[in-house]
């Protein structure tokens, strides 16, 4: 059987360095797939220059780690994502665009990262970095794990 | 062989009108829909939905998808293909027919709250084909 759990991590200030633990239910067998997400506010006057760049932006690190029994087991550096109905409306634009840095995009549906962790314990400890220089922005970190029970 | 005509497709709304509340829908599964297979999220206003929504989901009384669970994850714009925008929930049974929906608006930077309207589509079947059930 499988299970789903999501943990928010709050994000106050730019550079914040947070460790945190996330508890798994006490049945968890191993994590077979997960997701990242963030969503910062885009401040008015970076969205025009965030925009221009292809897709991605930085907004953090985060490493996942399962202690004792096995050390870092994920890492990622957590991107910016334009929204879909941004993309959307880019995929419209004549073909000719390609030369402005904009893509004709195909689209699919956001998928997790399949993973193979076996877990002894239930506890996962996280630690993350913010990234983003500029502006002071709060936002929330979700992390999707998808259990195996 | 899965034919289109043989997918049941249903549609369910849930209006939010105030910011930063929880909003329940109570929805009854068409009597013969058997088996749930896909699911996606719409909204008349995407970037409200896409920046503040989340969401839990639970049919037949299962947990679908977790409290806090992204809109945007559920979501697909006009550069998805037709045919791959809903989301695979595998051969779930529909069991009583009780679809729950508890809808959670968060204020986000990016967007201001004005009320909007999130739509639920429900793909389902009467009955698995042998090559439905293969893939169960």
């Amino acid at each position: 059987m499988k299970k789903q759990i999501v943990h928010i991590v709050d994000v106050e200030r730019n550079g914040q360095k947070i460790q945190f633990q996330i508890k798994l239910p006490l049945n968890a067998e191993k994590i077979t797939a997960l997701k990242i997400t963030a969503i910062p506010q885009v401040r008015k006057d970076d969205r025009k220059q965030i925009e221009s760049l292809p897709i991605e932006n930085e907004v953090g690190w985060l490493w996942l780690r399962i202690p004792e029994k096995r050390d870092v087991f994920y890492s990622e550096s957590v991107k910016r994502i334009l929204p879909i109905y941004n993309l959307t409306i880019t995929n419209h634009k004549p073909l000719d665009d390609f030369d402005h840095g904009t893509f004709w995009t195909q689209g699919k549906i956001e998928e997790f990262f399949s993973i193979n962790v076996p877990i002894k314990t239930n506890i996962v400890e996280g630690f993350y970095i913010d990234r983003i220089t500029t502006g002071n922005q709060k936002y929330r970190l979700r992390i999707y794990l998808t259990l195996e029970i | 062989m899965i034919y289109k005509h043989n997918i049941i497709k249903e549609r369910f709304d849930i209006k939010i009108t105030d910011a930063n509340q929880v909003f329940k829908g109570e929805f009854e599964h068409d009597k013969n829909a058997h088996y749930v297979t896909g699911i996606i999220l719409t909204s008349d206003k995407d970037d409200l939905m896409f920046y503040r929504g989340s969401q839990k989901i639970q049919i037949n009384d299962k947990e679908l998808f977790p409290e806090d669970f992204e809109s945007r994850l559920l979501m697909a714009g006009l550069n998805v293909a037709p045919d791959n925008r809903a989301i695979s929930v595998g051969n779930l049974e529909t069991g009583n027919g009780r679809i729950e929906v508890w809808f959670k608006d968060t204020d986000h930077g990016a967007v201001k709250f004005t009320p909007y309207r999130v739509s639920i589509y429900i793909f389902s079947v009467v009955e698995l084909c042998d090559k439905q059930g293969q893939g169960a």
